[in-house]
């Protein structure tokens, strides 16, 4: 039971105690399996099969989102698949970071490679960000404003990293 | 409704590795330093809200794991676990359950045992695990992104953000709950490991263990409690969208979260103008970089003019409106306490209670807190 003047182990025994601490290491190895949902599934599929980056036009404020999804963020409206739509493989970086440390990945459980260019790219005619990552891995070669195109690997599988990721493009974009 | 106070405030030693304890007695050593605080024992609570983000440490139910620590037995405990908020939602619960009517005296916990597993891994998992998890790097990484975007738009330099990380380290030297105390120049800071471009190893906050505890009390108990009661003046919190592309913490040139959850707060408190009227900040700034985006969002300045801030001194601790003399985020980062050690050091300013890190004369301070992919939480309390 807690309270104020209950005491616990007194300072000089704790110290004492010190040198017996145990930390008790563990490994766990969970599998999972996500539900992509009805717009994650036309999303992955249209990627997988043609290639196509699939967006989501609000009916009521005609805004368009990546990825498409059940609810207009900005207006609330419900959205049905007949909202879905192709969007542009090519964009402009609107922020971005090459990661250059270690950690353990979530979704495998092991180190990440890195480093590793990654932004937040707004495709043309696109109301938001798409986070993904950039061929690009040396900071000073990158910057925002720059014009970037979708590299779509050539065996795809129905996830986002069926974009390998987003390359520069020569010669566009503001400096 | 009437009005509702903190009477109790107990932090743990902030540390990268706490070791000596395991997580139900890092808990209780919070909890027994706010109620020797409030001089009161755990049969005077009538509630108990605990905070912590349990992907950190895998355990689920960690509400019941630490029951022993927390004094829940047999009495009404929640849990709450809304990521970098967690601790600042922890307050504001302890608000609303309080003003509720349902209870006078409300215990509420944040903890955080970070040295237990890889905490930049364990923050990427708050991402979608289909969408954007495997870009996701930690804090870190999208923290990173909107600093890139800051600089961009207002032209800021790396200087500009090593020098809020100086003062933010120089504030915590005073604070002996502080994780790091280091003695850091604009230099160190800019020869620091590059963690993710423009984010320097010492631009970052760290990663530590340890909890945070307050008591919740309605009027007439609060003041039969203590004469020296932090009073609540106003709450407000609002969240954003799921992903982090959509809007809230893509903006490099505000939080929209924080931008809109502060004009309600001041609203609700009738201040008009806040730069004047608060005597003091502890605001959530996991980086240097977050603290400049992030004071832009606190209607004190125009947009852009948080660097010129800190350099002038103005948010120093003889500047017009000291920012975080704790040392904030960037000396101190227990996740699941994060948000709870802002409104506890916030309340300890008011209540004249904060030692070396004392701001002279303070009636009005406020707490931030951040979360997710960009939520807010701000309480403002009055003496
Ligand atoms: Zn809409």
């Amino acid at each position: 039971m807690v309270g104020a003047k209950v005491g616990v182990t007194s300072g000089r025994a704790k110290q004492e105690f010190n040198d017996e601490l145990l930390r008790i290491t563990m490994m766990v190895d969970i599998p999972y399996n996500f539900s992509a949902g009805t717009f994650g599934s036309i999303f992955f599929r249209e990627l997988k099969d043609s290639r196509r980056i699939m967006g989501i036009k609000c009916n009521k404020c005609g805004e368009i989102f990546v990825p498409p999804r059940v609810l207009c963020p900005e207006c609330l409206v419900e959205l049905s698949i007949d909202d879905c739509i192709e969007v542009s493989s090519e964009g402009t970086v609107e922020g971005f970071t090459v990661v250059n440390f270690p950690f353990i990945d979530p979704n495998t459980g092991k180190v990440r490679n890195y480093p590793y260019g990654t932004g937040n790219i707004k495709l043309d005619g696109v109301s938001n960000l798409l986070w993904h990552f950039l061929k690009e891995s040396d900071y000073s070669k990158i910057h925002n404003g720059m014009r970037v195109r979708a590299v779509f690997e050539d065996k795809r599988v129905g996830l986002p990293s069926d974009i390998r990721y987003f390359e520069t493009i020569e010669g566009e974009g503001e400096k | 409704m009437g009005r509702v106070g903190i009477v109790g405030i107990g932090q743990t030693q902030f540390r990268s590795k706490r070791e000596d304890v395991n997580s139900v007695e890092l808990v209780n050593e919070a909890v027994r330093a706010a109620l020797a605080d409030a001089q009161l024992t755990i049969k005077d609570i009538d509630a108990i809200i605990i905070g912590n983000m349990e992907h950190f440490e895998s355990i689920n139910y960690s509400e019941m794991w630490t029951i022993d620590g927390s004094g829940g037995y047999m009495k009404p405990v929640m849990k709450i676990t809304t990521g970098g908020t967690t601790g600042s939602t922890i307050a504001c619960a302890g608000f609303y359950q309080v003003s509720s009517g349902m209870f006078d005296r409300v215990l509420v916990i944040g903890w955080e045992h970070l040295s237990e597993s890889d905490t930049t891994g364990a923050i990427a998992s708050c991402s979608d695990p289909i969408w954007e998890r495997s870009v996701m790097a930690g804090a870190v990484g999208p923290l990173a992104i909107v600093a890139s975007e800051y600089m961009r738009i207002h032209g800021t330099t790396e200087e500009d953000a090593a020098r809020v990380a100086v003062q933010a380290h120089k504030n915590a030297l005073n604070n002996p709950y502080a994780h790091l105390h280091l003695d850091i120049t604009v230099d160190d800071v800019l020869n620091s490991a590059m963690l993710s471009y423009p984010m320097k190893l010492l631009d970052m906050c760290p990663t530590s263990d340890g909890a945070c505890a307050m008591v919740f009390a309605e009027d007439k108990s609060a003041r039969e409690i203590t004469d020296n009661v932090a009073w609540v003046k106003s709450v407000a919190t609002r969240h954003d969208t799921a992903f982090f592309g959509d809007g809230g913490l893509k903006h490099g040139d505000k939080l929209r979260s924080l931008y809109l959850a502060t004009e309600e707060a001041y609203t609700r408190a009738g201040i008009k103008n806040p730069f004047k009227e608060l005597d003091v900040i502890e605001m959530y700034e996991p980086s240097s970089w977050s603290a400049l985006t992030w004071v832009d969002s606190l209607h004190i300045c125009e947009p852009g003019e948080a660097p010129k801030l800190f350099e002038e001194g103005v948010l120093s601790m003889k500047g017009e409106l000291p920012l975080n003399p704790s040392g904030g985020v960037i000396s101190t980062n227990p996740i699941g306490a994060t948000g709870a050690v802002r409104v506890a050091e916030a309340a300890l300013q008011i209540r004249g209670m904060a030692d070396r890190r004392q701001v002279p004369d303070v009636e009005l301070a406020m707490a931030t807190g951040f979360g997710g992919s960009g939520w807010s939480d701000v309480m403002i309390l009055e003496r």
